[in-house]
């Protein structure tokens, strides 16, 4: 594998943005879950 | 004979569901966990570069499960929303809202993992070709669905209103699908078919199959840990 920097850059971008996306959706998803039991 | 068969249906109810969601999440998320990074290790580092996108083409292997899901997801969704509002089912409803924030997450990696991937390819971050313009409108049907649900108070009212909304706007799922058939578009057409041989090479179709089956693993842990949620907020269970 002979990775060009430029190519890097796109992929590491698009690979970041996903996993941050997922990221967000999971973490807002259990402070969610979180406050709903404290509030039980 | 007939009582030893699971009664499926009596998981229709809220409240027998819960448990059974509240044990599957942990698994399926573990397993989606294990999947994404295997499938991120085949397609970044074991997969062959190619001879004419080099190494930006890697940008598939999250583009093309990002944009099957969140085509699947918008048909599940508004299936959950039409059987919801139908048989007056709140399951069904709840599992329709909790996809649609899945599916416009999907179809709005979809559009962005694109544009990094159109830029080094095609030398430009958009064009208003017929691939790309029906995806755009999807992650409008899903912003449309999710802002509508949200300004009506009553939930039963807010479902019904959405079932209407994700009903009509399933058509653009056959269109973003065909578009590369109908129309002469500059993205390109189907490199995975059902009834054909792909035209994709095993050593790449591979860790694409394995983020695919990853992304769904993601996907059915969050909905299900959103409409755990949502059975908890509506139903005002103390589980």
């Amino acid at each position: 594998m002979n990775w060009s920097g430029v190519s890097a850059f796109y992929v590491a971008v698009a690979y970041a943005v996903a996993l941050i996306a997922m990221g967000i959706e999971v973490v807002t998803l259990w402070r969610r879950a979180s406050n709903r039991r404290r509030e039980e | 004979m007939i009582n030893s068969k699971v009664r499926w249906y009596k998981y229709a109810s809220p409240a027998a569901f819960y448990p059974l969601a509240v044990k599957i999440v942990p698994w399926v998320g573990a397993a989606a966990t294990a999947l994404l990074v295997f499938g991120l290790y085949i397609g970044l580092i074991e997969a062959p570069t190619d001879f004419q996108q080099g190494d930006a083409y890697r940008v598939i292997f999250i583009h093309v499960p990002a944009a099957w899901m969140g085509m699947l997801l918008y048909v599940l969704m508004a299936g959950y929303a039409g059987i919801g509002w139908a048989f007056n089912a709140r399951l069904s409803s709840m599992m329709a809202s909790s996809m649609s924030i899945t599916g416009a997450m999907f179809t709005f990696l979809a559009l962005v993992t694109g544009a990094f991937w159109g830029r080094p390819t095609w030398g430009t971050w958009w064009v208003w070709d017929a691939r790309n313009t029906s995806t755009l409108i999807l992650l409008f049907l899903y912003i449309g669905f999710i802002t509508l649900q949200s300004v009506i108070d009553d939930p039963r009212r807010a479902d019904r209103a959405g079932a209407v909304l994700a009903l009509v706007g399933v058509v653009n799922v056959p269109i973003i699908y065909f578009s590369v058939k109908w129309w002469n578009t500059l993205h390109q057409g189907a490199t995975i078919r059902f009834v054909k041989e792909s035209t994709i090479a095993a050593p790449m179709l591979a860790p694409l199959l394995i983020m695919t089956a990853a992304c769904w693993l993601y996907a059915i842990a969050v909905v299900l840990a959103r409409v755990c949620c949502m059975i908890r907020e509506r139903e005002r269970l103390t589980v």
